[in-house]
């Protein structure tokens, strides 16, 4: 064995020495700069959000609670603090395309003022028109007309009646409302039986006479209809004539005032020619008149009101309190409420819509400034992300209802102009999210140019721990925590190392490291203390530990009342104690697995029953047969491999994956082919390469750990112990009872670098070199595995010699 | 004076209806009974018993052969029209009411009629095409020969004091003061005395007279005097004195065709024409 092999209690951990800081507690130590230990991110967050160039938005990856979205903001708020605040945006009503509201922009803080100009524009023409109308001037131009059609009307009868009296002919009014001619005679109707007694040539006269006048009095009649369209098309024009006065008057102050506004003076002017033509809604009906919609009775208030809605601006958008760039975080990021929705009102039974309810959504917001959304959020949400994609693409905001979009309903909708948008998406999610959606959307990579990949360690060493330390000092001081002391301090430092399952790394996965203080201090309450100690940590991590520990004692209890058969004592063949992992949520812990070998004459094949079964997952199948390769690399080279051996882990009823046990599976089969005992004090972890090299694996500090469990619960002998790959010796952040348990020798933590390293200590015999001859000592593990394997090629070949005499013999 | 009955004639044109409306007040405020008539004109049966005879609908154009049993039956609807009318306002207003079809000339039934009655109210015209300010054949004969006084007003106009009477001395003048001052004594809130004098003296001798015949009653009488009455100055003043109602005798030039026909447009008011 090689001297290095059995750790010292020092390798163990990385202990963070209290004595290193000069502090007395965290209340002395000023707060860290803003990021620590994410040089990389932050190089591509600042690129990110500096470069103004179309698809450069921004994904910011990494596991969750290393403070992804905390950096993002930081820098998001710093940098648009100092730039301008973007425009404010309005939907104001199309006059020409009712269904195609108009957008437009203002200078920021103008849009609610320009609101309340229109709003007071309606207020005071609501005054200004009825009255213009109350006017003498109107009421008499107004009967001028309503005289001068009667007269028209009037003039023409009148005329016809004289004409026809002249002859002495009547025109008569009857009853139903018409008109008729009668023959007179002494200012009287002649009645038929005078009228039978007159000459035929007299009556053919009257009878002609009177058939000519009819015909010209129909003809007058039909004119009438076209006098009354020309005293409505009058009246009509002297209305226009008069609010015309009135509505310009006000209108062209506010066209003088907004300008400068590219699309507003249209708008206003659009807006005067509607209130001219639509005057009537401005005059208050009449008392008594009912106002209907749909024959249904409407409040006179509501009916005004819906009649002026139209020249209301609906303010999707005002910065007026805003300073600096907008930087959003959309919490909730349904499509809707990413590009604005459009309201419906339910009036009489139907849904009804108009440009004032159209809403904002999160983009309208960002807009001209920074968006930040959680990647799953978005992508759990139906058509959302195609909705985000679409409008980065054609770089405009297209409200619509998701039902509109899939051609789903046709209720009376709105197709609002389109806003142009110029914001930077900020994305944050995990790294499989931002590869998944790389490999599965070609867009994505077009849209999301640049990713700012966050780390969740860093370096650990006496300059990175007091950082730390300051870090500690500033969520504790942020959470309104008790002080820290040195020793709470430095047994954070640790368990960070552990978190990072590296003694040279520490966690930044901050959202962890603040639920230790917190419990930590919660337990420093539980004893009255004003600072936290090693100690009320040290409980935070135990009770965090035991309350996830269900399981872990239900396994160890199983082990130790001998349902799961796990020897820890005595020597025997074939069989050695494997170590796994197991994660429950948060929560990993070891536990050691019975791996048994067993061997006979064969075809050089290694069975893995966990492969043939579908229990074994591929890396598990590659580790396996990995093994034959070391076994015909290293053995008989100059014959076949004539053996065939199965390989199983015990007791395994799930899915084995990972090849960690691959180096305790060739232990096996090694004891197996040479027939030498293994100790079942010792477990073993570790994968294995063809040239029979120990390859480090990860959970080393869990395995330990769970094996420690098993023989300390047992009784530690001296004897117990873990082999690790060497390689994985920097990970080793083990636990104090562990580390107490090397110290006092009850237990023991080897690092192998090979194979033979292991075998040595396992079976306490000499693995064996090839001496020149190429032949391994006698007694050695080698020489008796390849003495093995001779024995079954050799036999293997005098079995087919063998069946050849029996072929020959039979023919 | 007493009223016991007022006459209006009805034939269900707006003018008629607007006639109905004034005499209901009248009754009401007179404490008096209506009596509706509507007449069937003998003039209209014997047009239509012509062999040519037509009508031409207004405003439809439409032409129609008109026969004496259409015809009848055309007046027996109207006449229908006409009962229901006055029923309604009277039952509304709470006023006794008969009503009363005859048939011949319409001047002639109504000035029979008028005998049994106290007050005559007629709307401006019957159905008509006249221009506005025409008054109606109908009416004209009336003022000209009804036995009663007679009410003559347009669709919108309601009767209100105070009452603007001219007085010029004549014996129809003190009729139509004493009238005016009855009818003052009812509505209350003044009578105006408009006085056409052309000097002093005999406006001095026109305010006696006008005194005399106002003594004895309770009203309280304004007076005003012009050189010469003309439609032109008795529109001017009922505007300055916001008259509700004009009383004329029937005796004043004022009543001749044209000047009449301004007068009742001009001053927007109902005017009593007493004999």
């Amino acid at each position: 064995m090689k001297p290095t092999a059995n750790l010292k209690a020092q390798q163990l951990r990385n202990r963070c020495d209290p004595a290193q800081f000069k502090f007395e507690t965290t209340a002395d130590l000023e707060d860290p700069a803003p990021v620590i230990g994410q040089p990389r991110a932050v190089a591509a967050v600042q690129f990110g959000i500096g470069i103004r160039r179309e698809g450069y938005h921004l994904f910011a990856m990494g596991p969750t609670g290393v403070g992804k979205y905390t950096i993002v903001r930081r820098f998001l708020d710093k940098r648009a603090a100092a730039e301008e605040v973007p425009s404010d945006w309005c939907y104001v009503h199309n006059f020409q395309q009712a269904h195609k509201p108009h957008a437009l922009r203002f200078p920021s803080g103008q849009a609610e003022k320009f609101s309340r100009d229109m709003e007071r524009l309606t207020q005071d023409l609501r005054t200004a028109i009825p009255a213009a109308f109350e006017t003498d001037e109107y009421r008499a131009r107004r009967h001028g007309i309503d005289a001068e059609f009667s007269e028209r009307q009037d003039t023409a009868l009148e005329e016809i009646r004289q004409r026809a009296a002249k002859e002495e002919i009547a025109m008569m009014h009857t009853p139903s409302g018409g008109f008729a001619f009668a023959p007179m005679r002494h200012g009287e109707p002649i009645d038929p039986e005078t009228f039978a007694k007159l000459p035929e040539k007299e009556r053919n006269r009257i009878a002609t006479l009177i058939a000519g006048f009819q015909e010209e009095l129909e003809e007058i009649i039909q004119q009438i209809p076209k006098f009354r369209r020309e005293k409505q098309h009058k009246i009509r024009e002297l209305n226009r004539a008069v609010t015309g006065v009135v509505v310009n008057a006000l209108i062209d102050e506010l066209k003088k005032e907004y300008r400068e506004l590219p699309d507003v003076p249209k708008y206003l002017a659009d807006v005067q020619k509607d209130i001219v033509d639509n005057a009537e809604d401005f005059r208050e009906a009449k008392e008594g008149e009912q106002v209907t919609l749909f024959g249904m009775p409407l409040p006179q208030a509501q009916a005004a009101e819906t009649a002026l809605r139209r020249y209301r601006v609906n303010v999707l958008i005002d910065h007026n309190s805003s300073n600096g760039a907008p930087v959003i975080y959309e919490d909730n990021p349904s499509y809707n409420n990413l590009l604005g929705r459009i309201e419906h009102l339910q009036q009489m039974g139907v849904l009804v819509t108009d440009f004032t309810l159209v809403k904002a959504g999160a983009l309208h917001r960002a807009n001209g400034g920074y968006l930040i959304i959680e990647a799953l959020k978005l992508l759990q949400q139906p058509f959302a992300w195609e909705g985000l994609k679409r409008a980065l693409r054609s770089g405009e905001i297209r409200t619509e209802s998701l039902g509109q979009m899939l051609s789903l309903i046709s209720t009376v909708s709105l197709e609002p102009e389109p806003i142009p948008l110029n914001v930077k998406v900020v994305l944050v999610g995990e790294r499989l999210l931002y590869y998944l959606l790389h490999n599965l959307d070609p867009d994505f990579g077009e849209l999301f140019k640049v990713v700012a990949d966050f780390e969740e360690t860093m370096e650990s060493d006496v300059e990175a721990n007091l950082v730390y330390a300051q870090l500690i000092a500033s969520i504790a001081r942020k959470e309104g925590l008790r002080r820290f002391d040195r020793t709470g301090v430095a047994r954070v430092i640790e368990h960070s190392s552990r978190l990072a399952g590296d003694a040279e790394k520490l966690s930044i996965e901050m959202q962890k490291i603040a639920d230790l203080l917190r419990e930590a201090d919660y337990w420093a309450g539980q004893t009255n203390r004003n600072t936290v100690n090693g100690d009320d940590v040290q409980r935070a991590i135990d009770t965090q530990q035991h309350r996830s520990d269900r399981l872990r004692k239900r396994l160890q209890e199983e082990v130790q009342r001998g349902t799961i058969l796990i020897d820890t004592a005595g020597e025997t063949v074939g069989q050695v104690n494997g170590l796994s992992v197991f994660q429950l949520g948060n929560f990993s812990f070891g536990h050691p697995s019975r791996i048994t070998a067993r061997v006979r004459l064969g075809t050089g094949k290694v069975v893995d029953i966990e492969r043939e079964v579908e229990l074994g997952g591929p890396i598990h199948s590659k580790g396996v047969l990995i093994l034959s390769g070391f076994l015909a690399g290293r053995f008989v080279p100059d014959k076949p491999l004539s053996v065939s051996a199965s390989i199983v882990f015990e007791q395994s009823y799930a899915g084995v994956e990972g090849d960690s046990a691959s180096s305790a599976e060739l232990y096996a089969l090694l004891s197996a082919l040479a027939e030498v005992p293994i100790k079942q004090c010792l477990a073993v972890t570790g994968s294995v390469n063809q040239h029979g090299q120990v390859q480090p694996i990860g959970g080393v500090n869990e395995k330990i750990e769970g094996f420690f469990d098993i023989c300390k619960a047992r009784g530690l002998t001296g004897e117990h112990g873990v082999i690790i790959p060497a390689a994985n010796l920097r990970h080793l952040m083990l636990r104090n009872e562990v580390i107490e348990g090397v110290e006092t020798g009850k237990f023991h933590i080897y690092a192998v670098e090979t194979i033979d390293e292991g075998i040595e200590i396992l079976t306490g015999l000499s693995a064996g070199k090839r001496d020149e001859m190429g032949k391994f000592p006698d007694g050695s593990i080698n020489q008796r595995v390849e003495r093995r394997l001779t024995e079954f090629a050799e036999r293997a070949r005098a079995f087919r010699e063998g069946a050849g005499e029996v072929e020959r013999q039979e023919k | 004076m007493s009223f016991r009955r007022i006459l209006v004639a009805l034939d269900a044109s707006q003018h008629s209806l607007a006639a109905l409306e004034a005499a209901s007040e009248m009754a009401v405020r007179m404490k008096a009974e209506l009596l509706g008539v509507f007449v069937e004109d003998v003039n209209l049966l014997r047009l239509a018993g012509l062999p040519f005879a037509r009508e031409v609908g207004f405003p439809s154009a439409i032409s129609r052969e008109l026969d004496i049993v259409a015809m009848d039956r055309a007046l027996k609807v109207v006449a229908a029209e006409a009962r229901r009318a006055i029923m309604i306002v009277a039952e509304r207003a709470r006023v006794r009411w008969s009503f009363r079809i005859a048939r011949g000339s319409v001047v002639n039934e109504l000035l029979s009629a008028a005998l049994e009655a106290d007050l005559l109210v007629l709307g401006k015209v019957s159905r008509g095409f006249r221009p506005a300010e025409h008054l109606g054949s109908t009416a004209l004969s009336m003022i000209a020969r009804a036995p009663r006084p007679v009410l003559i007003l347009e669709p919108g106009i309601s009767v209100r004091a105070p009452a603007l009477v001219v007085f010029e001395g004549s014996e129809a003048a003190r009729e139509a003061l004493s009238f005016a001052a009855d009818l003052s004594g009812r509505f209350g809130d003044g009578l105006v005395v408009l006085i056409a004098a052309s000097t002093s003296e005999s406006l001095r001798q026109l305010q006696e007279k006008a005194n005399e015949v106002l003594t004895d009653r309770d009203v309280d009488a304004r007076y005003r005097s012009m050189a010469s009455v003309n439609v032109r100055a008795l529109i001017d003043v009922a505007k300055l004195e916001k008259a509700g109602m004009l009383v004329l005798p029937r005796s004043s030039r004022l009543i001749e065709h044209e000047d009449f026909q301004r007068l009742v447009a001009g001053t927007r008011c109902p005017v009593f024409v007493v004999r």
